[in-house]
């Protein structure tokens, strides 16, 4: 619900409520204020009449409607007011009337008064003002719906156009927002806020990025040079032996660590979202490319590899990505499977999933799988330890589910789109 | 053969001209922006290897300059930066190929070799070694005449192996420019020595000698007088 509506209903809501008590009470209070002039009018007839009783006698009293009634005797209550509703036969209909009866003494004899009066003109005047108050009040509600609309059309787009721009701002591809001044101060402020803090975080953001490959630079190029020299090494000669497997451990654990750098500045460009060319990915067209580098490995290992394609799955992701997550399953296999074992590729509309025989068919701990380092007893030595947790984060970034199972022998990964 | 090397690191560089000297390519060294651009106008070159992060300046830069001025030179970017817009940059902007630090000296070698040959039209893209003949345009491998063959990779081994010619190859380097791009995910030396073993296999089916050497199984060798 938009914001302007949700002021509005509440707006609305609380004036109907208003409406609907104000009026009535309006009504009961009018009421009473002319039922007391009404008996204030009595009163003070009461008080002539007492007075003109000691001068006349009274018969003397002429009263068109029979409004004034004097008897000789007595109320049982000395005094009471009553409103009551008595049948006209003139008008032939029923009307109201204000009642005072009274018991009164007038040189020693008792009389017994009774004045009434018609409340007919007062309930119409009622009548008036109520409608008058209920259509002044609906006319007024009619122009707050109306002043919210307007507001909502046009106080609030700028509102609106920042919102929108906030939307669609990300922070790898936009320098920052530029919103323009507008008239209102509050949304102003929030303008001139916003424009601040993208402009902030832009500037951590492409920090951040290059920290991410000054660091890269800084220690790929003296593994370039250990490389190089070892490389040169590698010619000398005469080359014993004992050289020859010296130099080939340093040139592997030079290689590693340039692997393992890779992957963590990989592992850092994955968290700091760089990846961000999302187009639509085809699972199986994907798997086919990565398996054509590396089919003739798995000849050459004697691994049976058997795929299954039910449906393709599209996904919208970044492709360098996915061809990581991909390859980093595949080429798992290809390190942990034994001699003639299998390896199994299905591939359905919504998932892809990869199985391995196993080599001592015992299942991995699925809890310490996908976390860096936590290397496993299938491990060769020239695993790193980053490839199940590099998966896993692309994973999380697209919102796939990947998991681990283990049975008939076979560790089994399957990642859900 | 005449190349540039545009690198600020010195012993890089010194390391990778005494590679490429042995096998007798003209090394000339620029540490630095200003002076790979004097360089670049004063000689020509059959091939560029340039680092792109220099410090007084972006190595693109130059790249950029060379198109501009429609000189022909053959450039291979280095960089440490393993950023794939880097390279995508470099090669749209026209480098002839992308290696990233750290690389193996042999690789860089095939690398070299590569571009030359593919900037060469005047029919030089066969290499000849004794019985053997490879067409690099084909890919067509022929041993006394006679079509070899051979699988994708094998090919590619032999064609390193012919590049690197009386070179110790060790078993990292193999593997590294065996699987390109995705050097971390194939690190199964096994499978190594089984595309070698094959290889030697049906160069040896084929009636060819038997030039690839075993250096107590840590490197290999392609030996030739």
């Amino acid at each position: 619900m938009k914001l302007t509506k949700h002021i509005a209903l509440r707006y609305i809501g609380m004036t109907s409520i208003v409406l609907i008590i104000s009026v009535p009470v309006f009504y009961f209070i009018l009421q009473r204020i002319m039922w007391n002039n009404i008996d204030e009018d009595l009163q003070s007839q009461r008080h002539w009449i007492e007075n003109q009783l000691q001068k006349t006698s009274p018969e003397n009293f002429v009263s068109f409607n029979n409004n004034i009634l004097i008897r000789r005797g007595q109320f049982s209550k000395n005094e009471r007011l009553s409103t009551e509703k008595l049948y006209v036969s003139y008008d032939n209909e029923i009307v109201p009337y204000r009642i005072i009866e009274f018991n009164t003494t007038a040189n020693g004899e008792k009389y017994a008064v009774r004045i009434q009066k018609s409340l007919i003109e007062s309930e119409d005047i009622l009548r008036a003002i109520v409608t008058m108050q209920l259509s002044v009040l609906l006319i007024l509600l009619a122009v707050l719906v109306l002043i919210n609309r307007n507001l909502n059309h046009n106080v609030w787009k700028p509102f609106y156009k920042t919102l929108d721009a906030l939307k669609k701002y990300r922070i790898d591809r936009d320098e920052f927002i530029n919103l323009p001044n507008v008239p209102i101060n509050e949304l102003n402020d929030l303008n001139q806020s916003l424009n601040e803090l993208t402009k902030h975080n832009r500037e951590i953001f492409t920090a951040q990025k290059e920290f991410t490959e000054n660091a890269s630079h800084e220690l790929q190029t003296p593994l370039a040079i250990i490389q190089s020299n070892l490389d040169l090494l590698w010619q000398t000669s005469p080359l014993s032996k004992e050289q020859a497997n010296l130099i080939q451990n340093l040139t592997e654990n030079n290689i590693r660590i340039s692997n393992l750098n890779k992957s963590l500045l990989l592992l850092a460009k994955i968290d700091n979202k760089q990846f961000t060319d999302v187009k639509p990915v085809d699972i199986a067209l994907l798997t086919e490319k990565i398996m054509s580098r590396f089919c003739e490995s798995f000849v050459q290992s004697n691994i049976t590899l058997s795929q299954q394609t039910s449906l393709s799955a599209t996904v919208f992701a970044d492709e360098t990505l996915m061809e990581i997550l991909i390859s980093n399953l595949i080429s798992n296999t290809l390190r942990y499977t034994p001699t003639n074992g299998t390896v199994d590729i299905n591939i359905t509309h919504d998932s892809f999933k990869i199985g391995n025989t196993a080599i001592n068919s015992k299942p991995l701990d699925s809890r310490k799988l996908f976390r860096r380092f936590q290397k496993q007893g299938e491990s060769t030595k020239n695993s790193i330890g980053v490839g199940l947790e590099i998966c896993r984060r692309i994973c999380i970034q697209y919102g796939f589910d990947i998991q681990y199972k283990f049975s008939e022998g076979k560790h089994w990964f399957e990642v859900k789109f | 053969m005449k190349i540039l090397i545009v690198e600020d690191e010195e012993e890089l560089s010194k390391n990778i001209a005494t590679y490429l000297k042995q096998e007798n390519y003209i090394c000339d060294l620029a540490y630095d922006y200003k002076s790979a651009l004097n360089k670049i106008y004063e000689f020509d070159y059959d091939c560029i290897l340039l680092d792109i992060t220099l410090p007084d300046g972006n190595g693109l830069n130059i790249l950029k300059d060379l198109k501009n001025n429609e000189k022909a030179d053959g450039v291979i970017i280095i960089s440490a930066k393993d950023a794939l817009d880097d390279k995508l940059e470099g090669l749209k902007v026209g480098a002839d190929d992308y290696i990233s630090k750290p690389f193996h000296l042999s690789e860089l070698s095939a690398r070299i070799s590569a571009v030359i040959r593919r900037r060469q039209f005047n029919g030089k893209n066969v290499i000849v070694i004794n019985e053997i003949t490879i067409n690099t345009d084909s890919r067509i491998v022929s041993i006394n005449g006679k079509k070899l063959d051979i699988t994708k990779m094998q090919y590619d081994l032999l064609l390193y192996f012919i590049v690197n010619k009386n070179r110790v190859l060790s078993k990292t380097a193999i593997i590294e420019h065996l699987s390109g791009d995705h050097a971390e995910y194939l690190d199964n030396y096994d499978v190594v020595y089984a595309h070698i073993k094959n290889l030697k296999k049906k160069i040896a089916e084929a009636g060819g000698n038997d030039y690839i050497k075993s250096i107590y199984g840590m490197g290999y060798k392609f030996e030739i007088e």
